[in-house]
């Protein structure tokens, strides 16, 4: 009797410990937004550099990101202020995301306009830090599929670092849509179906 | 019920809707009102009753404010609180022999 009580009760407190942890879901708009805005200036920046397209100015990028950056900050504040609960894992990953947002804005600008390495290495090496994003962020979910994303991330910064050609930036495009846009579209679906059935 | 041991249990604890908000509380830094009423699935009467209980045992606290001119109590588990939640599942895995 006091078995089976007791057993109910832990059974009860697992239950709800485990509902409430479903809250940590991603709306992956943020994925589809960065997916698109990089894309596009890749597209821009392979045309440019293929002389399809004579229309690169130097601050193209900067003006870019930028604007990636004050997007993301803006729709984060609000995103926080609407939040009805705090959890430790989330604040992992706005940290998480956070400092690779910081690692790949440095690697991008500061390393090429130093001269420390060519720009054709940015897509690669950015990869690496998506990769690790990937993987922990999918751990976090509790999502195997987007956990193993990394893996494209990964192969795809070694086939370009092989390269090391124009082309890897036409490759960054299809990872970006692949890897990031895509997901990013299939987590809101995700998101959205939550909402509904939580209602 | 009435085996149980109740001078090992925790009676503020050993009650469905605030077992309830215990639990929620322990997976999250903290939760709004309206938030763990949705979790607890009660009325906003019954959970401030229980909320208010386990906040004078000193098992939560709460941080009031105001958003966009809108009153939002935010709760989240104290340290007393945590380690009596602890000792309360520990009691209960006790009880079942784990």
């Amino acid at each position: 009797m006091v078995n089976n009580i007791a057993q109910q009760e832990l059974a009860f407190i697992k239950k709800v410990m485990a509902d409430s942890r479903q809250i940590l879901i991603d709306d992956g708009k943020s994925l589809i937004f960065w997916g698109i805005l990089v894309s596009f200036g890749l597209i821009v920046t392979y045309l440019s550099i293929a002389g399809k397209w004579h229309v690169t100015p130097g601050w193209f990028w900067p003006a870019l990101i930028a604007f990636g950056w004050v997007y993301t900050i803006v729709t984060e504040i609000r995103r926080e202020k609407k939040r009805s609960v705090k959890t430790f894992a989330g604040k992992i990953m706005g940290v998480l995301w956070f400092s690779i947002g910081v690692s790949a804005t440095i690697f991008g600008f500061v390393g090429t306009i130093s001269g420390a390495y060519h720009e054709v290495v940015i897509s690669p090496a950015i990869s690496i830090l998506l990769g690790i994003g990937y993987l922990v962020s999918g751990l976090l979910y509790g999502k195997t599929w987007f956990a193993l994303l990394s893996i494209g991330w990964w192969t795809g910064a070694i086939v370009m670092f092989l390269l090391l050609n124009l082309e890897t930036l036409l490759i960054m495009v299809g990872m970006m849509v692949v890897l990031q846009t895509i997901p990013g579209i299939i987590l809101y679906k995700e998101f959205k179906k939550e909402i509904l059935n939580s209602k | 019920m009435l085996n149980f041991d109740y001078q090992q249990l925790d009676e503020i604890i050993h009650s469905r809707i605030r077992l309830a908000i215990m639990a929620v509380l322990v997976t999250v830094d903290e939760a709004e009102f309206t938030f763990l009423r949705e979790k607890v699935h009660t009325t906003d009467g019954n959970l401030s009753t229980h909320l208010k209980k386990l906040e004078d045992t000193g098992y939560i606290a709460v941080n009031k404010s105001f958003e966009n001119r809108k009153p939002v109590s935010r709760y989240m588990l104290t340290q007393k609180g945590k380690k009596a939640f602890e000792s309360y599942v520990e009691h209960l895995e006790r009880l079942i022999g784990k």
